[in-house]
C-alpha cells in the first residue's frame, strides 16, 4: 500500500488528537469532578404517588455526618414540580442531590448557564448531585420537546445563603 | 455521448429519485425559513407557536430523513450504472422501490401536514426523533417504515448489479464509485436494524393501539442506534463527491485510492456502535457505556481526519496542475469561478468547522454544556445542512447536464447560489453555536422566558437573533437560486451530445497499490456487526429484561 | 465506456492524458514529483486551531461553568 509520508504523519497526528481528547475528559471526570449521569433506578410513571416524587420537593438528610439536601422534581406538561409554581430554594455551598423522574412524556432539565442538563424521561429517575457556588437565582429550561406548550416550561432555582436557608418549606 | 445517452433507463431513475428529493426540499427549506422568523420573533404571523413544531417536524423530515434518502439514491443509481457499466438489472424491481419510498414520503408528509388543519386527527408533531411517549398518527410510522424498506430494496439492487458484475469480471478490483456505494450501503443494512426494531416492533403496534404502554426510554436507545449512524448515511455520499469528482473539479486527480477505502471501512465498523453519545445526559444508561461511545466516536474523527488530508491533498493537486505555486498561494488557482467547484470546497470548509463542534458533542462530560441547545442544530446545519446539503446542490450542477443531455443554465447564479449559502450558513451558524453556549435550548417557538435572561458570553442576544434570522433568509434566497437554476436547465438548458466533461480521471497512487483485503466485505461487514453486538447487546438486554413495554407510559397526543 | 476511475489506462480515446486535453492545465504533476506541502500546512494550522479551541472550552467554558455534576 502506497501511503505519502506526509500522510502517514497526519495520521499519528490524528491519533494524537484522539488520544489527548480523551485524556482531557477522563482528567475531568476524575480530577475536576466534572461528571455525567449514570443508571440510577427505575420507577413505574404511572405510580409515582406512592413514592418520594408524590410529595415533590427538598428534603433534609444528614450523610456522613454532614447536612445535605435531596430535591424531588416531577417534569410534567408543560412545568417543574416544583420549580415552576415555586421556586426550588437550597443553600449555598452545600451538597444537593437532585432526583428527576417524569409521569408523562420526555423533557429537559437543564440549569441555564451551567453544566446541570440532564434527561427526564418516564420510568428512570435521573440522579445527580451538586453544590452551587453562589448566591443567585437561575432558570431552568425544559430543553426537551415535550408537546405544544413545550415554550412556556421554565423553573427557577434560588440559591440563599445558609443563614437565610429557609426551613419551613422543606418537605418530610 | 454523456450518461444519459449510454444509460437512458438508468438516467430516469436517477432523475425521479432527484425530482422527489427537490420537492422535499423546497418545502423543508421553507419551513426552515419560517422557523427562522418564528423563533427569533422576528414575524410570527405565519403560524402559531403550537404549529411551530408540525413545522419543525416537516423541515427536519422532509430534509434530513426525505431530501437525503431520494437524492442519495439518485447518486447511487448514477454512480453504480456508470462505474459497473451496466443498467439496472430489471427496471420494474427499480421502480418498485422508488415508489415504495415515494408512497411511504407522501404518507408521512400527510401525516405531519394534518397538524396544521385545525381539530385534525391526522397529526405527527414529534419531531424527526419521534420520541414516545408523544404519539403520532400510524400514517407517520408507517409511512417512514415504507421509505426505510424502499432504500433496502434499492441497496439490493446495486448489490445486484455488483454480483452480475462480479459474475463477468472475476479477478477487477471495485470500482471505487461502486466500492463506496456497497460500504456505505452496508453501513445503513448494520443501522437500520435498530430502526426496524424500534418503529416496526414497537412505535407502529403501540400507535395503532394494539399496546397502549411503552417504555420510553427503549425506542429512544433504538433511535440513537441508529440515529448517529444515519448522519454518516448523509455524509459518506457527500465524501463519495468529494473523493471521486471533486479532484478532477480542482483539475487534479484523487491523492489515494487505498485511504478512500480505508475510509469507507472504518466508517462501516464505527457508525453504530455510538449511538450513546447522543444520550450522555439520559438516566437509565450506565457511564461505562457512555465511556464506550466515546471512545468509539472520537476514534470516528480519524476517518474524517484522513479525508481532510486526502481530499486537500486532491485539490492542491489540482491547483498545481493549474499551475498553482507555495504552501498557501495555491489556493488561488483553483477554479472558483465554477458552481460545482465552489459548492463543494465550501462544503468542506463548513465541515471543518462544523467538525469540532462535533468534538465537543462527542465528548461526554463537555457535551453537558450544550445538550439539547441551539448549538446542537448549529453544528448540525454545517455538517449536514452544509457539508451534505451544499455538496449534493453543487454536484447537481455537474450531474443534472448528464442525466438531461442539456447544459446548465444561469451558471452565474449557479455560481453565486452557494457563496450565498456559505455566507448565511456563516452568519446563521455562528450565533447558533453562540447561543447554544448561553444555555438557548433548541426545538422551541419561544426562546423568550418569563423568569430569567439568558447571559451570552460572547455577543449580545440581539446580535445573534438578528444573524440567526438574515442568515435564514440569505439561505432561503440561495436556496431559491439553486432550484431556479435546476428547473430552468432541466426544462430549458440546450441540449448537448456533450453538455458537461464528465471524465472522471483515475487516482494518483492508484487501485494496483490497494491491499485486496480491503475489498473483503464479507469480513467487514461481519466485524461490524460484532463491534454493534458489543456495544448493544448487554444494556439493550438489562432494557427489556424487566418486560419489553415496562416499566410502562402512557402514549400522550402530539 | 466503463468507468474510467476503475481502469488502469491514463488515457482516454484520443491516446492523449485527460491533462493534455484540458486547457486550464498547464502542466502535468506525477505522483513522483508531487509533495502536498500545501496540504500539510493547511491541516497543521487545522490541528493548531483545534487543540487551542478544545483547551479553551474545556478548561474555561465548560470546567469554568460551575455548578457541575459531581456525582
Amino acid at each position: 500500500m502506497h501511503i505519502h509520508k506526509f500522510e502517514q504523519f497526519w495520521i499519528k497526528l490524528s491519533f494524537v488528537l484522539i488520544a489527548f481528547f480523551v485524556a482531557t475528559v477522563v482528567y475531568g471526570f476524575v480530577a475536576m469532578d466534572l461528571k455525567v449521569i449514570g443508571d440510577h433506578a427505575t420507577i413505574d410513571p404511572q405510580n409515582l404517588a406512592d413514592t418520594k416524587f408524590g410529595n415533590p420537593g427538598v428534603r433534609e438528610v444528614t450523610r456522613n455526618g454532614q447536612t445535605e439536601y435531596e430535591v424531588y422534581v416531577q417534569t410534567i406538561q408543560f412545568a417543574f414540580n416544583p420549580g415552576t409554581a415555586q421556586p426550588i430554594e437550597v443553600p449555598v455551598d452545600t451538597r444537593v442531590t437532585f432526583y428527576i423522574t417524569s409521569p408523562d412524556v420526555l423533557h429537559g432539565f437543564d440549569v441555564a448557564g451551567t453544566n446541570l442538563n440532564t434527561m427526564a424521561i418516564p420510568g428512570q429517575v435521573a440522579k445527580f448531585t451538586t453544590i452551587f457556588p453562589e448566591v443567585r437565582e437561575y432558570g431552568i429550561v425544559c430543553n426537551e420537546y415535550c408537546g405544544p406548550a413545550h415554550h412556556v416550561m421554565e423553573g427557577k432555582i434560588k440559591v440563599v445563603p445558609k443563614s437565610e436557608f429557609d426551613k419551613s418549606n422543606l418537605v418530610e | 455521448m454523456t450518461f444519459i445517452h449510454k444509460y437512458p433507463k438508468a438516467a430516469k431513475v436517477a432523475k425521479a429519485n432527484f425530482i422527489v428529493a427537490f420537492i422535499a426540499l423546497a418545502i423543508g427549506g421553507f419551513f426552515g425559513f419560517v422557523q427562522a422568523l418564528h423563533r427569533t420573533n422576528v414575524f410570527r404571523g405565519f403560524f402559531n407557536s403550537g404549529e411551530y413544531y408540525t413545522l419543525l417536524t416537516g423541515h427536519g423530515v422532509l430534509l434530513a430523513l426525505i431530501f437525503t434518502t431520494f437524492f442519495i439514491a439518485g447518486l447511487f443509481v448514477w454512480g453504480v450504472t456508470r462505474s459497473l457499466d451496466r443498467e439496472p438489472e430489471n427496471l420494474a424491481y427499480t421502480w418498485s422501490w422508488f415508489w415504495l419510498m415515494t408512497i411511504g414520503t407522501i404518507m408521512a408528509t400527510v401525516a405531519i401536514l394534518g397538524g396544521l388543519v385545525p381539530d385534525s386527527s391526522i397529526r405527527a408533531a414529534v419531531l424527526y426523533t419521534f420520541y414516545p411517549p408523544l404519539q403520532a398518527h400510524p400514517l407517520f410510522y408507517i409511512g417512514l417504515a415504507l421509505v426505510v424498506v424502499g432504500s433496502w430494496m434499492a441497496g439490493a439492487d446495486w448489490f445486484w448489479s455488483y454480483r452480475k458484475w462480479r459474475g463477468e469480471n472475476p479477478n477487477e478490483r471495485i470500482p471505487i464509485l461502486s466500492f463506496m456505494t456497497l460500504f456505505t450501503m452496508l453501513m445503513w443494512y448494520v443501522c437500520t436494524i435498530g430502526l426496524a426494531l424500534e418503529v416496526v416492533g414497537l412505535l407502529i403496534p403501540w400507535s395503532l393501539g394494539l399496546v397502549t404502554e411503552i417504555e420510553p426510554l427503549l425506542p429512544r436507545t433504538l433511535f440513537w442506534f441508529f440515529g448517529h449512524a444515519v448522519v454518516y448515511f448523509w455524509l459518506l455520499p457527500a465524501y463519495y463527491v468529494w473523493y471521486a469528482i471533486l479532484p478532477k473539479l480542482s483539475g487534479g486527480r484523487l491523492f489515494s485510492d487505498s485511504m478512500t477505502r480505508i475510509v469507507f471501512i472504518i466508517f462501516l465498523l464505527l457508525s453504530t456502535p455510538v449511538g450513546y453519545h447522543h444520550q450522555y445526559a439520559d438516566p437509565g444508561i450506565s457511564v461505562g457505556f457512555k465511556f464506550y461511545a466515546m471512545a468509539s466516536t472520537l476514534l470516528l474523527l480519524l476517518p474524517s481526519l484522513i479525508t481532510l488530508f486526502t481530499v486537500v491533498a486532491s485539490m492542491e493537486h489540482g491547483a498545481r496542475q493549474r499551475g498553482g505555486k507555495g504552501y498557501l498561494k495555491w489556493i488561488g488557482k483553483l477554479p472558483w469561478d465554477r458552481p460545482a467547484f465552489v459548492g463543494c470546497a465550501l462544503a468542506g470548509i463548513m465541515f471543518a468547522a462544523g467538525g469540532f463542534s462535533g468534538m465537543i458533542n462527542a465528548s461526554m462530560n463537555i457535551n453537558l454544556l450544550i445538550h439539547n441547545t441551539i448549538w446542537v442544530p448549529g453544528h448540525f446545519h454545517l455538517t449536514v445542512g452544509t457539508a451534505v446539503a451544499l455538496t449534493f446542490m453543487a454536484i447537481t450542477y455537474w450531474l443534472l447536464p448528464q442525466l438531461t443531455g442539456r447544459k446548465l443554465k444561469h451558471k452565474t447564479l449557479a455560481l453565486i447560489q452557494p457563496y450565498a449559502w456559505f455566507l448565511g450558513m456563516t452568519l446563521m451558524s455562528n450565533a447558533m453555536h453562540r447561543a447554544g453556549l448561553a444555555g438557548v435550548p433548541r426545538r422551541t417557538a419561544e426562546p423568550e422566558y418569563m423568569g430569567f435572561e439568558f447571559e451570552p458570553i460572547f455577543g449580545t442576544m440581539t446580535e445573534m437573533k438578528w444573524q440567526i434570522a438574515i442568515g435564514g433568509t440569505i439561505l432561503t434566497i440561495s436556496l431559491i437560486l439553486f432550484l431556479w437554476v435546476v428547473v430552468a436547465s432541466w426544462l430549458a438548458g440546450e441540449k448537448s451530445d456533450k453538455p458537461v466533461d464528465d471524465h472522471i480521471p483515475e487516482p494518483l497512487s492508484g487501485v494496483e497499490h490497494t491491499p485486496a483485503i480491503l475489498d473483503n466485505m464479507k469480513l467487514w461487514f461481519t466485524l461490524a456487526l460484532v463491534l454493534v453486538i458489543l456495544a448493544y447487546a448487554f444494556p439493550l438486554w438489562e432494557m427489556v429484561a424487566d418486560g419489553i413495554f415496562s416499566p410502562g407510559a402512557l402514549p400522550r397526543p402530539s | 465506456m466503463p468507468d474510467e476511475a476503475s481502469k488502469s489506462t491514463n488515457s482516454n480515446e484520443s491516446g492523449k492524458s485527460w491533462e493534455e486535453q484540458d486547457p486550464d492545465i498547464v502542466r502535468e504533476v506525477t505522483i513522483d514529483e508531487y509533495k502536498p506541502y500545501g496540504t500539510l500546512t493547511l491541516t497543521l494550522i487545522y490541528f493548531a486551531i483545534v487543540a487551542l479551541m478544545w483547551v479553551f472550552m474545556y478548561f474555561v467554558e465548560f470546567a469554568g461553568n460551575a455548578p457541575s455534576i459531581i456525582e
